[in-house]
């Protein structure tokens, strides 16, 4: 009921959030200039009206475009046609509000904050200092990249736009997908020194709207000094901060953010991150990729398990290899044994050394890859994987079957969708290794029940994270499977959306 | 519940399992063993000694030519004798979860081998699968160390003979599990022989093992043998029989037969209560694979005195088989359990015990052998001139 109410409140007011800190003061001219005291980029110029009223046109330089400032402000307001017979600070606000300059947007500012929240969003303002007022225009500079194919989630078929770092951008993108006047968009500001705008995206009447409501709820708890990396968000909006598993869907594709809002989950949309967030997130749409819906049902469904089962085989590979090469013995074929007895004789390390340090070198070369420029991060991989791992291989520090065993993980690994989950699976491999060393299968197999555990014990808004596994065996089927769209004729019902 | 009752609710399980049976010792590292320290052992070879067994234990030839290699060890039991050889070598540990197959020596077969085949079946580190031979007429560890040379051993020699044995005619291999197994339900089972010779049939030369017909085990102990001229024939009457070659003799020629398929039918007749007679009707199906030729007016007939041939020569072979397990009163082939499966109700009802009735029961055989392709021997095809087959 609770959560209800502050939806209501939301409903009022609009906009809400720990923004930047409140200057207490009356508009002013000076008040402005003792703001942005010692900001190079902040323009303070004395303007007199056509009407001969004098008042003072602040802008922040390269957040506005210079000739629409000029065109759509400057050149009206000094018209002494126009503003001839209007006298006096009020009559000429209420002037140019009534159209007299031709901003798409105007607004009278009463309150210096919402001023200065203005100036910081790319408008200019025109400030009356004898009735302590002014008017704000949006005259946004157009300096922003423009929409680019999607760099992580590509697809061969389907749409090639990408959200970009202008959240307006990004919500019109939504809005070409989602025509509807029901789709609606919040804005909350957060960050006590970035004012970072950040947009709640759901449906009327279609999503839940106590996920709504609990989603504004978490915003309006978000105390950070800025909103400028994935991490500041998702960290304060996420359950379990402490679970290396991803909480929050992200996806820098607008068709699968509005897929998602269809679906009944609220989407979030960050000034200055071209990613959308969306909530609840579930472990089985982790799994999910964006070509899915491009490909056959029957291709995307295979793809779906055969996904599973490198999750499976990344997760459990280094571990069991190390369990049974260790402890069971007997479990290894006397072929397989023979060989891996024969190859291992002249490595001088022990098995789990050589395990451990092979993932070890694994997750080097994969940093070094990611972190180095393009062509140099390829080389480096290309010299990590065949040079160095040939070498070590002949000069019998390494087993060849370790070698292989890490390359099968790795590859298996590449095969999630999402990059975090994959990061968490990388993670529990390592702990599950260790658990593996300890003490075999046995050690392997809690590792495994205590991961099981520690996930079915999460939830993201409400939604046990591991939904639909724990519902039923349709939903299991359909977690595993990607049935005919035509065919799929209801929501998940965890979302509890108001639409079936 | 908080997380942290969570969690301390995790660790009390996961505390209260490491009192299971394996974590309990001196390190849970004990149970880990470096993989380049073991020694696959392949074949224990038993037999008696003064002390009680001695086991003989043979690696094979390693995947990259690596030389056998065999470790020999008394004890008074097989298991003390295992545990010693486990503990003695610390660089090369004897490992002997794959072990592929148990030779027994003629006399540690004769002194009854029921409680090795126990260890077997109750050790965690053996498997029933491990393949149960009697050496004849040798001691096993004797045998190992025959036929042992760079580049082969006995456990390689016993497994080209366990590919090819069912499908040469030549036995067929039993397992420790099988053969504990039908010692338990009838007291009798039969397991391969094998024997070592010359491998150019001159003294002196190296030595290899050949499969040798049957070794017939009673109680656990070995009470006799049944050659391997009659290896093909008992393999039929145990459903064993995947392939043989047979040469047959008539007046004027030797043909050699190739059998493909082959099987026994068990038909008791009842009088009353009592059995009184086992009819077997065996069927067979042959190829010529060698014969000489004849011109093709006599096709047909030769054709005949062919089948006839095998038929009774079959028929021969069998009856000696049975004869021979009647006269050492023990159901080795497993017949009873044929003939229960044919008549249940009838078998139940039996005066006389199966056990007691079957050495002097009366077991008829009748054969029928039918040639397929014959080739040069078979009918002409319609358009004529061309054999069938080729």
């Amino acid at each position: 009921m609770k959560l209800l109410n502050l939806f209501n409140v939301f409903s009022k007011t609009g906009d809400a959030g720990e923004g930047p800190r409140q200057v207490d003061k009356a508009i002013s001219t000076t008040a402005i200039q003792a703001v942005f005291q010692d900001c190079c980029d902040f323009v303070c110029r004395p303007v007199t009206t056509g009407g001969g009223e004098k008042a003072t046109l602040v802008f922040l330089d390269g957040m506005v475009s210079g000739a629409a400032v000029a065109e759509q402000v400057l050149r009206p307001l000094t018209d002494e046609d126009r503003f001839a017979d209007i006298k006096g600070g009020k009559k000429t606000v209420e002037h140019m509000l009534s159209g007299s300059i031709y901003g798409p947007t105007t607004r009278r500012r009463d309150d210096l904050n919402d001023v200065l929240s203005d100036l910081l969003n790319g408008w200019c303002a025109v400030i009356f200092d004898s009735c302590a007022a002014a008017v704000t225009i949006e005259v946004k500079s157009e300096n922003k990249r423009s929409i680019d194919a999607p760099k992580e989630e590509k697809v061969v078929k389907g749409a090639k736009d990408a959200f970009i770092e202008d959240v307006r951008t990004n919500t019109s993108l939504v809005r070409r997908k989602l025509r509807n006047h029901d789709l609606k968009i919040r804005a909350v500001t957060l960050g006590t020194e970035s004012g970072t705008q950040v947009n709640v995206v759901y449906i009327h009447g279609l999503t839940n709207e106590t996920l709504v409501a609990e989603v504004l709820r978490r915003l309006t708890g978000v105390h950070v000094d800025g909103v400028l990396a994935p991490a500041d968000l998702e960290e304060a909006l996420v359950d379990n901060p402490a679970t290396p598993f991803p909480q929050m869907i992200t996806t820098e594709r607008p068709d699968k953010f509005s897929f998602n809002i269809l679906e009944g989950r609220v989407g979030l949309l960050v000034d200055g991150l071209p990613v959308g967030y969306l909530v609840p997130g579930t472990f089985s749409q982790f799994m999910k990729a964006p070509e899915d819906l491009g490909d056959h049902f029957l291709v995307a469904s295979i793809l779906t398990v055969l996904r599973y089962f490198g999750m499976l085989l990344t997760l459990l590979l280094p571990g069991f290899f190390i369990a049974v090469a260790m402890y069971h013995q007997e479990m290894i074929p006397i072929k397989l044994l023979q060989s891996m007895i024969d190859a291992k004789q002249a490595v001088p390390f022990p098995m789990a050394v050589e395990v451990i340090g092979m993932l070890l070198a694994f997750e080097l070369l994969q940093e070094a890859g990611l972190r180095l420029p393009s062509p140099v991060g390829d080389t480096v991989s290309i010299i990590g994987a065949l040079i160095v791992g040939q070498s070590a291989v002949e000069a019998k520090v390494v087993s060849p079957v370790v070698v292989i065993v890490i390359a099968t993980a790795g590859i298996a690994g590449y095969t999630m969708p999402n990059q975090d989950m994959g990061a968490a699976l990388r993670v529990c491999r390592f702990l599950l290794a260790l658990a593996a060393l300890i003490a075999g299968v046995f050690g392997l197999m809690l590792g495994v029940v205590l991961l099981l555990y520690h996930l079915c014990a999460l939830e993201s808004y409400g939604v046990p994270y591991m939904t639909p596994f724990v519902e039923s065996r349709k939903g299991v089927l359909q977690a595993l499977t990607r049935p005919p769209v035509l065919k799929k004729s209801r929501r998940e019902p965890a979302l509890k959306t108001g639409r079936r | 519940m908080s997380m942290f009752k969570r969690i301390v609710a995790v660790l009390c399980c996961v505390a209260q399992l490491l009192c299971l049976s394996g974590c309990m010792g001196t390190t849970i590292f004990s149970a880990s063993h470096e993989i380049e320290k073991i020694e696959i052992i392949r074949t224990l070879g038993v037999d008696l000694s003064e002390t009680g067994v001695c086991l003989t234990a043979d690696s094979g030839v390693g995947l990259n030519g690596t030389p056998p290699r065999l470790y020999r060890q008394e004890a008074a039991t097989l298991a003390t004798a295992i545990d010693i050889l486990e503990n003695t070598y610390p660089d090369r540990q004897p490992f002997f979860t794959h072990t592929e197959n148990l030779l027994i020596g003629e006399q540690a077969a004769k002194a009854g081998i029921s409680s090795w085949l126990d260890y077997i079946a109750r050790s965690p580190s053996m498997r029933l699968l491990i393949s149960l031979v009697v050496v004849r007429n040798e001691e096993a560890g004797a045998v190992m160390e025959e036929v042992m040379s760079e580049k082969t051993s006995v456990s390689d020699m016993l497994f080209d003979i366990a590919a090819d044995v069912q499908m040469q005619g030549a036995g067929s291999m039993t397992n420790c599990g099988q053969a504990s197994a039908q010692l338990l339900e009838s007291g009798c089972t039969m397991v391969q022989a094998v024997a070592a010779v010359a491998a150019n049939g001159s003294a002196g030369a190296e030595q290899m093992l050949v499969p040798y017909g049957f070794a017939l085990l009673k109680d656990g102990k070995l009470t006799g043998y049944l050659g391997p001229e009659l290896a093909a024939e008992v393999n039929i009457l145990t459903g064993k029989f995947e392939a043989a070659n047979m040469a047959v003799k008539n007046e004027e020629t030797s043909i050699s037969l190739h059998f493909t398929k082959a099987s026994a039918e068990f038909k008791p007749v009842y009088v009353g209560n009592r059995l009184v007679r086992v009819d077997v009707a065996v069927s067979a199906q042959a190829d010529v694979s060698e014969a000489f030729s004849k011109s093709n007016q006599e096709h047909d007939h030769l054709r005949a005195e062919i089948e006839q041939a095998a038929a009774s020569q079959m028929q021969a072979d069998m009856q000696q088989a049975i004869a021979v397990t009647q006269k050492l009163d023990g159901d080795y082939l497993g017949i009873g359990k044929e003939v229960e499966m044919a008549a249940p109700a009838a078998f139940r009802a039996m005066e006389t015990p199966w056990a007691t009735l079957y050495s002097d029961l009366e077991v008829c055989v009748s054969v029928q052998v039918t040639l397929r392709q014959t080739y040069d021997l078979d009918t002409p095809t319609a358009e004529g001139g061309e054999n069938h087959g080729r």
